[in-house]
C-alpha cells in the first residue's frame, strides 16, 4: 500500500533531510522537544502541496516556511539569551558556507547563460553584484567558523585568509563608486579573494581540524579562479569555488569531532 | 502550567494572532500540530497560515500558559499516527479565549459607533 504513494514523493525525503537539517538553528532543548513534531507537520505540508500543485506549490511552501523557521529560531534563541556555543557556531557557519556555495553556483550559472558580449564589450554582470557580495559574505561565514573550529591548532594563523577575503568583498563594492578605475578595483578584490581563499585552505590543511577530504576543494576551487572570464565559457570555472564551499559547509554541519568549548 | 494560578485572563491580553487562532481552533475538539494548522488555514480561508516553527513556539508557550494541555488520549492506530501529539483548551484557556472575543466585541462596537467611519464597518 505504502509503495503505491511513494513513487510521486520521490523528493520528500531531501526535503525533509535539508528541514532537519535546517533545525539546527533552533536551541538544543527546544530541538528535542519539538523537533521531530515540527518535521512531521512539515512532512505533511511537503505532502499536501505535492499533491495539489507538485513543484510551484512545492516551491511556495519552502518560501514560506524558510520565513517562518529563520523568524522563529531567532525568536527561540532570543528568549533563551543566545546561548551561542562554540560548536552552534561553527554548524551554523557550515550552514552560512552550504547556502553561499549554493548561491555562488547559481549566480555563475545565470551569468554564464546570458549571451556573450557584443565584441569589444563586456558580457552584463553588474546588476548580480548583489547577489555575488552575499554569497561571499555567506561563504566568510563559513571560514570564519572553519577557523573557530580549528583555532587552537592553527591559532591566528587563519586570520589572514578571512581578512583578505573580507577585504576583496569591500574592493568588489569599492568598485561601483570607482569611475573609470572600476575594472582595476574590482582586480584587486579578484585577486585578494583568490589569495584569501588559498591562504585559508592552506591554513585549514596544515591545521588538520577538519576531515582532509574537505579542505582541498577549497585550495583547487580557488586556483581555478585564475581562470576565469565572465565573457565566454570559462565563466563556469568558478563553478568549483562555489562546490568548494558546499564541501567545507558540508564537513562543518557533520563533523562530530568537535573540540570541547574554550 | 506555572503560570495559570497568578495570571487572570485580562492579562494575557491581547492574545497574538497565532495564540488567538490556536485556541480558536481547539476549541471544538481536541487537535494534533498539523490538524489544528489545518483548522487555522480553513478558518480564515488561508488568510492566516501558521508555519511549523510559528505553531509549536506557540503551542510552547500556550503549554506554559496553562492555555492548553496535551491529552494523553490517542487515535486509533489505524486511523492517525500514534506518536502524533494532540492538545485540547483548558479551563483556563477558554476563559482566555472569551475574554479576548469580549474585547475584540468592545472594539468593534467602539467602531460601529463611530459614525465618520460611514459604512466601513
Amino acid at each position: 500500500m505504502n509503495r503505491m504513494v511513494l513513487r510521486p514523493q520521490q523528493r520528500l525525503p531531501l526535503s525533509l533531510w535539508i528541514y532537519r537539517a535546517l533545525l539546527v538553528l533552533y536551541p538544543s532543548d527546544y530541538r528535542r522537544e519539538y523537533g521531530p513534531h515540527m518535521l512531521q507537520v512539515f512532512g505533511d505540508c511537503l505532502r499536501d502541496a505535492h499533491t495539489q500543485g507538485g513543484a510551484y506549490e512545492v516551491m511556495h511552501l519552502w518560501t514560506f516556511t524558510l520565513f517562518d523557521l529563520f523568524k522563529t529560531a531567532l525568536e527561540e534563541r532570543s528568549r533563551q539569551r543566545i546561548r551561542l556555543t562554540k560548536r552552534t557556531f561553527v554548524r551554523l557557519s557550515g550552514l552560512a558556507a552550504m547556502l553561499g556555495g549554493v548561491l555562488w553556483i547559481a549566480i555563475i550559472v545565470t551569468l554564464a547563460s546570458r549571451p556573450p558580449g557584443i565584441p569589444g564589450r563586456h558580457r552584463e554582470v553588474n546588476d548580480l553584484l548583489a547577489e555575488i557580495l552575499f554569497a561571499l559574505l555567506l561563504i566568510v561565514g563559513g571560514l570564519a567558523g572553519a577557523h573557530t573550529r580549528q583555532f587552537s591548532h592553527s591559532r591566528w594563523w587563519g586570520l589572514p585568509g578571512v581578512v583578505a577575503i573580507v577585504s576583496a568583498v569591500l574592493f568588489f563594492s569599492l568598485s561601483q563608486l570607482a569611475g573609470i578605475w572600476q575594472f582595476d578595483v574590482f582586480f584587486i578584490g579578484y585577486v585578494l579573494l583568490i589569495l584569501g581563499s588559498v591562504l585559508s585552505g592552506g591554513v585549514m590543511l596544515a591545521g588538520r581540524a577538519l576531515p582532509r577530504w574537505a579542505t582541498p576543494f577549497l585550495i583547487v576551487g580557488s586556483l581555478v579562479l585564475l581562470g576565469f572570464n565572465s565573457d565566454d565559457a570559462r565563466a563556469y570555472l568558478a563553478l568549483p569555488f562555489g562546490a568548494a564551499a558546499i564541501v567545507l559547509g558540508f564537513a562543518l554541519l557533520l563533523d562530530k569531532r568537535m573540540e570541547p568549548s574554550t | 502550567m506555572a503560570t495559570t494560578k497568578q495570571t487572570s485572563p485580562p492579562d494575557l491580553l491581547p492574545l497574538t494572532p497565532a495564540v488567538f487562532h490556536i485556541l480558536l481552533a481547539l476549541a471544538d475538539e481536541e487537535r494534533h500540530g498539523y490538524a489544528i494548522m489545518k483548522e487555522v488555514e480553513r478558518a480564515t480561508e488561508g488568510q492566516f497560515q501558521l508555519g511549523p516553527g510559528t505553531l509549536y513556539g506557540s503551542i510552547k508557550r500556550m503549554l506554559d500558559m496553562g492555555l492548553i494541555e496535551e491529552t494523553d488520549d490517542r487515535p486509533d492506530p489505524v486511523l492517525d499516527d500514534q506518536r502524533r501529539r494532540y492538545y485540547h483548551m483548558s479551563s483556563f484557556g477558554a476563559k482566555v479565549l472569551k475574554a479576548e472575543l469580549q474585547r475584540l466585541e468592545n472594539l468593534l462596537a467602539i467602531a460601529h459607533s463611530k459614525r465618520a467611519l460611514g459604512g466601513i464597518v
